[in-house]
């Protein structure tokens, strides 16, 4: 049965937090533009919940 | 007192009390790094009071992610597998501050304000300690610790420059955090902290940190015109 690593599992982390954050300073410099912000909040708050709920730990 | 320089590969040839305090070390950080986001994630992402302090709570949530990642890595180093803590639950958590929940805006900013300080406390305690990976890893965390104890500051004189109803909660919510900031620095005169001392991991005792905070936080709190709670009440450690 495959099993993730510590490296997998780190890679991945760097991955979710690189993007959460590109996307909330994308969302931050484009205040004016409503909609866009609402979708980029729902893409941080999905990478955000997949450690939160630990599911990058899974397979 | 122990000032040489240790790496991973020499881990295994330290003393065991050394190798002890350093894997306790190593696994509180990271649980209170990985506890911070599991305290506000789940009502304040989706219920900042906008949209701009929603991707704040997202970049810092991320933040906090990414420094548990790297003290995971700095743990992988000496064979430490501190994985299993993403799946702890709240009610886990090692330091009492992490065990609850985050529900409102005020609480956000009041632990940004009062509690991520203690994390920047912390982080500075392994900054030129004897754990070379530990201390490597420390200009980066401290960096974006002070951004969120700046942006509680601000979100907290927000707060306490607001309506009576904003102005009221803020001082209920720095009445909560402040004796569980209090406490988080450990009992006065522990002798566990001296041990510490005296492998180079860390550089003071927990009565001398928690002098230092509170000589730090009590102006800011009173600078917003909020009262600074009793330092006696509500507190489990002395």
């Amino acid at each position: 049965m495959p099993t993730k690593t510590i490296a997998d599992i780190d890679r991945e982390l760097h991955e979710i937090v690189a993007a959460v954050e590109h996307a909330a300073n994308w969302g931050m410099s484009h205040r004016d533009e409503a909609a866009a912000v609402e979708h980029t909040l729902d893409d941080c708050e999905e990478l955000i919940r997949h450690v939160m709920d630990a599911s990058v730990l899974e397979d | 007192m122990f000032t040489d320089k240790i790496d991973a590969k020499d881990f295994p040839k330290m003393p065991g009390e050394y190798r002890d305090l350093l894997v306790r070390v190593l696994t509180i950080q990271a649980d209170c790094e990985i506890g911070g986001p599991h305290l506000y994630v789940d009502k304040l992402l989706p219920g900042a009071p906008d949209a701009i302090k929603r991707l704040v709570v997202a970049r810092t949530a991320a933040e906090e992610i990414d420094h548990f990642r790297k003290v995971m890595d700095v743990a992988s180093g000496i064979g430490l597998d501190l994985t299993d803590l993403l799946r702890h639950s709240n009610r886990e958590r090692y330091v009492d501050a992490f065990r609850g929940e985050i529900a409102t805006w005020e609480d956000y900013a009041v632990f940004g304000f009062l509690i991520d300080r203690i994390g920047r406390y912390q982080m500075e305690e392994f900054e030129g300690g004897s754990y070379a990976p530990l201390d490597a890893i420390c200009p980066g965390i401290l960096s974006e610790e002070l951004g969120h104890i700046e942006n509680g500051r601000q979100f907290t004189a927000e707060l306490a420059n607001g309506t009576e109803d904003q102005r009221r909660r803020v001082q209920e919510a720095i009445d909560r955090w402040y004796p569980k900031g209090l406490d988080m620095f450990g009992h006065s005169g522990s002798k566990r902290a001296e041990r510490y001392i005296e492998w180079g991991l860390k550089h003071r005792t927990h009565e001398e940190a928690r002098a230092e905070y509170i000589a730090e936080v009590n102006p800011l709190i009173e600078e917003m015109g909020l009262q600074v709670p009793d330092p006696e009440a509500n507190r489990k450690f002395f």
